[in-house]
């Protein structure tokens, strides 16, 4: 009795540590595109007027009928260089959280830690060849998409 | 003909037929552009094109807006080009691998990745037509890294919510608007938050024109910065 109280805590404690995670996955798209409406009315001004630059686009920003006055440069260098930590960096970097962590882990790995990565790579490789071999021999289709 | 060359050329013949499969799409391109809020209340706009082979493993951008330059980035650095001449260059390591381009033409896009780094998945539950899991650092990096939940729709990756050790959120990422373009997936728009203590950010990354597996604009794909 005692063994199956425990399990039901165990249980409902995991759900209730694993429950409510869909809610991280939304967020206000109208929000979001109210706050970019001045950026997207500049990103449409600058895709119609080819070869056109940011300085120009501030120096005739009221010929123009553009709000510029929180326009910054965002060129690759200073993105990428000027503002330079691991972080910025890993925001400048596309899309590149995974990366991030990798650098700073690859950074602290040892060459045991590198080693073994290849060993898994290694037994991977043998097991699916011989996985392989196993499904050909025995005459069984299979199909890689 | 033995056993042994019979074996010999069976696991050829295995090899090939991967090497195959993993070459068919090498090649992607696309119009992209960047629209990013800053802590500090900045906005910044860039506009260009984005070039990216997974046999030369570099990733150029040819940038028009707010100037013209190259970006590229390889293995071992992040190179600035302005009229064919290096204006700076960084030392970077592994980014490509986990760029968004590699992932894609690579078909590793549906975890991001994850399962290749020393992040474990610990859970995987089914809430509001999402297939979300939980991965874990595994021990040894506990200390440096918190927990991500990778969201899946349709077997597509939706989004990604990385933790500090504190379990706070520091970054959300969404992939919408997903294409199919010759048969390869790909979001046409990706926005990613940043929290951080003193203000967020947001960046919205957006393609158009995306183009796989084309062969005539060797120059960008196969950019040499030697002798520049």
């Amino acid at each position: 009795m005692r063994n199956i109280f425990i399990l039901l805590c165990v249980v409902a404690f995991s759900t209730t540590l694993f429950a409510g995670n869909a809610s991280h996955f939304s967020y206000d798209k109208e929000a979001i595109n109210s706050e970019f409406a001045n950026l997207t009315q500049v990103e449409n001004f600058v895709k119609s007027n080819a070869n056109i630059t940011l300085s120009e686009i501030k120096t005739n920003s009221e010929m123009y009928g553009l709000n510029t006055n929180n326009l910054v440069a965002s060129s690759a260098s200073s993105s990428f260089f000027d503002d330079m930590d691991w972080g910025a960096f890993a925001w400048g970097c596309l899309c590149c959280p995974i990366g991030l962590f990798v650098v700073v882990l690859d950074k602290d790995s040892t060459p045991e830690q590198k080693s073994s990565f290849w060993k898994g790579v290694l037994v991977s490789v043998g097991v699916n060849t011989i996985y392989n071999i196993i499904v050909l021999s025995s005459g069984t289709t299979t199909t890689t998409y | 003909m033995n056993f042994a060359k019979f074996i010999i050329l069976l696991l050829l013949f295995i090899s090939s037929n991967k090497i195959f499969y993993a070459q068919q799409f090498a090649r992607l391109e696309a119009d992209i552009t960047i629209k990013e809020k800053d802590r500090f209340g900045n906005e910044k706009l860039l506009v260009g094109r984005v070039f990216y082979d997974i046999n030369y493993r570099q990733i150029v951008y040819d940038i028009t807006f707010p100037e013209k330059e190259l970006l590229i980035i390889n293995d071992t650095a992040i190179t600035t080009l302005v009229n064919d001449v290096i204006q700076n260059s960084k030392p970077a390591n592994q980014l490509v691998d986990f760029s968004i381009f590699s992932l894609a033409l690579n078909n590793d896009l549906e975890y991001f990745g994850l399962d290749k780094t020393p992040f474990a998945i610990s859970n995987v539950e089914l809430e509001e037509g999402m297939t979300i899991s939980t991965w874990l650092p595994k021990p040894g990096y506990q200390q440096n890294i918190g927990k991500m939940l990778l969201s899946q729709k349709d077997n597509r990756i939706f989004g990604i919510v990385s933790f500090d050790r504190k379990d706070e959120v520091n970054s959300k990422q969404f992939f919408e608007d997903y294409t199919n373009v010759n048969g390869l997936a790909f979001p046409k728009k990706i926005t990613h938050f940043l929290y951080t203590k003193i203000g967020n950010e947001i960046k919205i990354t957006t393609f158009e024109n995306i183009i796989v597996n084309n062969y005539t604009s060797e120059k960008f794909y196969n950019y040499s910065i030697n002798n520049k």
